[in-house]
């Protein structure tokens, strides 16, 4: 009997505070568009509080669109956002919530400040969150993010990229420039990615990429697998390596590769048409791959405790 | 809440380096202390004249060991810092007082359950509180200290992450470290001494603001320097040479 009083008590409690969370849930809208008279240098987007999405357009206006949702109308209005241009072409958007007269940019349950900026596609961005989402698409210029707890995507860029999380999933596409990207736990995907160089580091997470056809590449993993597909191009380096995660690699080549694969206590699998040049032994594979004739391609692909596995790419 | 006074603190520091506290006002003072700059340096002048009179010196733990302690250690500290005395007193009593505690628990069930069925509300005004609750509700330097704990709390997370993934990489790192030549050690050493001063300096910065991120931006980089280094060392795959 007191074990069925408890148990309704709670289920009222709890069915009464679910209502009062729903109905005291406050959200606001706003949008603000500044027209910069001098060229901008660089977007600074700081949001710890919520998602933040880049889009470039063609137009030289800055567009900010906000959500801000809070428990009540009271934390609602301590949640502020600021956008200010300074003389340089900075422009900054910074959020936060006030205790008393001091702005704190610290994440609180119930509290959130989603931002949309639409920038020049020229304009070169820099945008740090905590966690949610992170996306940025259709620029032409440098980018650089970091996180701690988001899942990042970027899209439709051409130009360097750079970008530190520490959970969470990266995804990267269609992508024009030099690429350097860290994640400490989860998981980093590259589709369609051009330019000088790739290189992209995870402490316990898998790399994948594919559609690669930057001219250095470098993949690493502590705890995770690298899957590798790309073009291998002449004079270019690939450089693939995980501790305890298998290493496969597909790549079409128009160039010689000298290929240097590696493992200590796994496999090493050619599929490779490599007869006139030595089988790989066990754990151990050097070759040049293809007509040794023109600049040649470095594939070097190691993994401690995973099998490596080596093929050609479906033409 | 208000924080511990340098009076206080000065009183309780001479009982904690005699091993006189309970761990609820050494967790204080250590609050004080990260919050402090002037105390902390005049207690740490006085630990190290109290040290170098013991007899056996302490074995220091390795600096990882520590940082993770310390990282995880310090948003309560900073919060214990600010409790009352009433909370302090609590701590000692709490056990024999099981008893009470489970028939105030009941009765604090029973408040919270008749509260939740009175709007907490107002009907006119959205968000603001009834009576005298809106007062204090209004003062809004008051700051929540759940929010200022959950920030921490989060930071606190994050930074426990860090310091598993580096926890696990040195353990792969004594595996390899036989495998390395003289120069190759030295070189690792070198830059991981670096590293380590950089985190220490970041440590104590972000330590005054547990729950401020920006602060903690430092020290995150710090932490993902050593990551790199340690990966480095890793998966260094010597052998294909």
């Amino acid at each position: 009997m007191t074990k069925r009083v408890s148990f309704l008590l709670v289920f009222l409690a709890s069915q009464v505070a679910w209502a009062q969370e729903t109905v005291r849930n406050v959200e606001e809208r706003g949008t603000v568009e500044i027209a910069p008279t001098i060229k901008l240098g660089q977007v600074i987007v700081d949001n710890r509080l919520g998602n933040v999405t880049v889009v470039g357009h063609d137009s030289p206006k800055v567009t900010l669109t906000m959500l801000k949702r809070a428990p009540d109308q009271a934390t609602l209005d301590r949640l502020k956002v600021d956008l200010i241009l300074d003389p340089k072409g900075i422009v900054r958007v910074h959020s936060a919530l006030m205790f008393g007269k001091e702005a704190r940019p610290i994440p609180v349950a119930g509290v959130r400040i989603d931002i949309v900026v639409t920038v020049p596609r020229d304009s070169k961005v820099n945008v740090k969150v905590w966690n949610g989402l992170l996306s940025v698409r259709g620029l032409r210029s440098a980018l650089r993010l970091s996180a701690n707890d988001a899942k990042v995507t970027v899209t439709d860029v051409k130009g360097a990229i750079s970008t530190s999380n520490a959970r969470g999933e990266q995804r990267f596409n269609n992508i024009d420039g030099t690429v350097v990207a860290g994640n400490t736990f989860g998981d980093l995907r590259f589709d369609d990615i051009r330019g000088p160089s790739l290189t992209a580091t995870v402490h316990r997470g898998r790399i994948e990429a594919k559609r690669v056809s930057s001219k250095k590449v470098k993949l690493r993993t502590t705890f995770g697998q690298i899957s590798f597909q790309g073009q291998l191009v002449p004079g270019g380096r690939y450089d693939l390596r995980s501790h305890a995660g298998d290493v496969a690699v597909k790549f079409s080549a128009s160039t010689p590769v000298h290929i240097e694969a590696f493992s200590r206590s796994g496999s090493v699998d050619s599929q490779l048409d490599v007869a006139n040049q030595g089988r790989p032994s066990v754990g151990k594979m050097r070759v040049v791959y293809g007509r040794d004739r023109g600049r040649r391609a470095v594939l070097r692909v190691s993994s401690r405790s995973g099998n490596v596995s080596l093929g050609l790419m479906n033409e | 809440m208000k924080s511990m006074s340098c009076k206080q603190f000065d009183r309780l520091s001479q009982d904690m380096l005699d091993d006189e506290l309970d761990a609820a006002r050494i967790s204080a003072v250590r609050g004080h202390l990260r919050t402090c700059l002037s105390c902390a340096q005049r207690f740490a002048e006085t630990e190290a004249l109290v040290e170098s009179a013991r007899e056996l010196e302490a074995l220091d733990p390795p600096p990882s060991l520590w940082d993770g302690i310390d990282a995880r250690l310090a948003a309560e500290e900073v919060a214990d810092s600010r409790r009352s005395p009433f909370w302090f007193w609590w701590q000692q009593v709490r056990r024999p007082a099981t008893v009470g505690g489970l028939i105030a628990a009941t009765a604090g069930a029973a408040f919270v359950l008749a509260t939740l069925t009175h709007p907490t509300v107002s009907d006119d005004v959205p968000g603001k509180l009834p009576g005298e609750l809106a007062v204090a509700a209004a003062d809004d330097s008051v700051e929540p200290m759940s929010d200022s704990l959950q920030a921490a709390s989060a930071l606190e997370s994050i930074e426990s992450d860090y310091q598993n993934a580096i926890d696990e990489l040195f353990v792969l790192v004594e595996d390899e470290r036989s495998r390395w030549s003289p120069a190759a050690l030295g070189v690792f050493q070198e830059r991981m001494r670096s590293i380590n001063d950089t985190l220490r300096l970041e440590g104590q910065r972000a330590r005054l603001q547990p729950d401020n991120p920006v602060v903690h931006d430092a020290l995150h980089g710090g932490y993902r320097d050593k990551l790199a280094l340690l990966q480095q060392a890793v998966l260094a795959h010597d052998e294909w040479q």
